[in-house]
């Protein structure tokens, strides 16, 4: 009847709703560094083979990766469906197609592909054949990758990641080195911008990775740091009120601590006022200075900037610090130039932003922050006692051991940190060493914090036979340092203007006030 | 004489078929519409899967990699150094752009 004819089911479904498969992984500037594509996957119903001796011969023969004699016994099975190949290429596809054979079929699947090969390997992580997530931000976000619409933006930079990783391969290389890690980290957010670890795997072929390419050193590997600490143990005693720059130590014999004694590398024996102490890295001083502050005061500065918690990062890879569980003032010392306590690279990145940013401590990520929503903030310590830090670091590389690392004109501060390595608590191996460099710039107001390790680095002619940080990662963080202000278009300044230098300017104390 | 009921009663038979058939029209009309509008879908189902397919392509050709080495290839140029940057504030006092470069070749 006229009447009645109902519309037969044809719903205009909305289209908004379909989704495309996993969602796509994007850095800050949108670009897609992890998407989804659909393949067809061969199966095979072998009830429905005519002739299976056939079937078996001409498939493989299309398909060079599917063995013949493995497929036979397959279709000879009593099962109704067995995989022969999955995710084929639209070419093998059409070949397999062409072949005629009834009682194969296609099904169509999703598969995860990575443009970018190797670059992101140990953040993005990778999926199983089921498009689960194993690793890195794959797992972390499985369920929203599987469900939402929209891309996920990480934090990271995709040219900036690009630089880190070239010039990190290249340090590798050119010092012989068994491996590195590096992270370029906004010292004003806590976004991480970029973060790579060598070697690294590509995550398209998963097959080919190893126990120690997927090993994301950044996040995972705990580290004594060495003279880096110093940053802390500074930034602890200025703020607590205990120093102040015009006091200072003795340090013209070395400490003894039951059967050890705590030297310097670049023994100044006399009395070093606390710059100094920072200038000439001695250990002795900021022993002393770090028993003044005292060891409750200690635990809950570094409580305060994230070192004695387990990483909080928005991937499963995350290492938790080791400290002493007896802490006494051995450890107190120890740990004040760098020794007995643990952290991972992002710890200590995200740590030193915190004294370098004008005192604020926040948490560390790899999402892209929305630039209204502020976040947690935790003022750590005073603006002052970070002005003072910022001029000790660019001292450091102007004038101390960092020289390597300085690019003209971007008021580059630093600090090198070379640690030996004790593995499984046996004795530290000289032999075995880390070299490390970590700087920010510009020094007045930090925006780019760049951490470069290299494992067990070798000098060669131009670093006349030296291996450590301060001659190798310094030149790489030069390297990249450049490389970063060419693609932001920053211009460099001229340092010598007198405004610029009393900026800078820090009043070195090298001998002791008259009492 | 047909009366006027008579007539008005044809009057509205006609109407009323007539009616009909326009209606009749119209859900034929809806019908292939429907029709066409699941065609149309379909259609953009596809053609965004075709997109999300060339923006996965895109991406993979303008890899860091690829795009340094095709530049190495096929270009004549050299990496950029900071020196080389320029702002225009800078170009109009020239006297200090030279004295940056002259620094530069110096050291």
């Amino acid at each position: 009847m006229l009447f009645t004819a109902a519309s037969e089911g044809f719903h205009s479904s909305s289209i908004e709703a379909l989704p495309l498969g996993r969602s796509n992984i994007v850095d800050r500037n949108g670009v897609i560094v992890a998407t989804a594509v659909f393949t067809a996957s061969l199966f095979a119903n072998p009830g429905e083979i005519i002739n299976v001796e056939e079937a078996a011969y001409k498939i493989s023969k299309a398909l060079p990766s599917v063995d013949r004699r493995d497929l036979l016994s397959k279709l000879q099975s009593k099962r109704s469906f067995v995989w022969v190949q999955r995710n084929l290429t639209p070419h093998e596809q059409k070949k397999v197609h062409n072949l005629g054979i009834p009682g194969i079929h296609f099904q169509r699947e999703e598969r995860r592909v990575y443009p970018h090969g190797s670059l992101f390997s140990h953040i993005l992580g990778y999926t199983d054949i089921d498009n689960h997530g194993l690793t890195g931000v794959e797992k972390e976000f499985d369920e929203t990758l599987r469900r939402s619409n929209q891309s996920l933006e990480l934090s990271l930079d995709i040219r900036f990641q690009n630089i880190l990783r070239e010039e990190l391969s290249k340090g590798i290389k050119d010092f012989k080195a068994l491996g590195g890690n590096g992270i370029i980290f906004d010292a004003q957010t806590s976004e991480v911008l970029a973060m790579v670890t060598l070697p690294d795997f590509d995550p398209n072929h998963i097959e080919e990775r190893s126990s120690k390419t997927i090993f994301n050193t950044n996040t995972l590997g705990v580290y004594e740091m060495g003279s880096l600490y110093k940053i802390f143990t500074l930034a602890m005693a200025l703020d607590s009120g205990k120093v102040t720059l015009d006091s200072g130590y003795d340090a013209s014999k070395p400490l003894k601590i039951g059967r050890f004694y705590i030297d310097d590398y670049y023994g100044q024996k006399r009395w070093l006022s606390v710059p100094e102490i920072f200038m000439y890295s001695s250990n002795i001083g900021t022993a002393k200075m770090a028993l003044d502050v005292g060891t409750e005061g200690q635990q809950s500065f570094l409580k305060k900037i994230g070192l004695l918690d387990p990483l909080d990062l928005e991937i499963p890879e995350q290492g938790s610090p080791l400290f002493p569980s007896n802490w006494r003032d051995a450890h107190t010392m120890t740990i004040s130039y760098g020794y007995g306590l643990a952290i991972t690279p992002v710890h200590l990145v995200n740590a030193v932003a915190a004294m370098i940013n004008g005192g604020i401590y926040r948490k560390p990520t790899i999402l892209k922050k929305n630039k209204l929503e502020k976040g947690q903030e935790t003022r750590v310590i005073s603006q002052k006692t970070s002005k003072t830090i910022q001029k000790l670091m660019y001292l450091s590389v102007q004038q101390g051991t960092g020289k390597k690392a300085n690019l003209a004109g971007y008021l580059v501060g630093g600090k090198t940190g070379s640690a030996n390595i004790s593995e499984n608590g046996k004795a530290y191996d000289k032999k075995k060493h880390r070299s490390s460099f970590l700087s920010a710039y510009p020094m007045d107001n930090p925006r780019y914090l760049i951490y470069i390790t290299l494992d067990q680095p070798k000098g060669n002619e131009n670093t006349h036979g030296f291996s450590t940080g301060g001659w190798t990662s310094a030149e790489i963080t030069k390297n990249i340092t450049r490389r970063i202000n060419i693609i932001s278009a920053r211009l460099p300044i001229d340092e010598s203007k007198p405004e610029v230098r009393s900026a800078m300017a820090i009043k070195i104390r090298s001998k002791p006030l008259a009492a | 004489m047909i009366s006027h009921v008579k007539k008005l009663s044809f009057l509205v038979f006609i109407l009323a078929a007539g009616m009909g058939v326009i209606l009749f029209q119209i859900k034929q009309k809806v019908i292939f519409l429907e029709k066409d509008l699941v065609l149309v879908n379909k259609r953009i189902v596809e053609v965004k899967e075709e997109t999300h397919i060339l923006e996965a392509d895109w991406g993979y050709l303008n890899s860091p990699e690829r795009i340094r080495e095709l530049s190495k290839a096929h270009l004549k140029l050299r990496p950029v150094d900071v020196i080389q940057l320029a702002s225009l504030e800078s170009l109009q006092n020239e006297e200090q752009s030279w004295k940056l470069v002259r620094k530069k070749r110096k050291g």
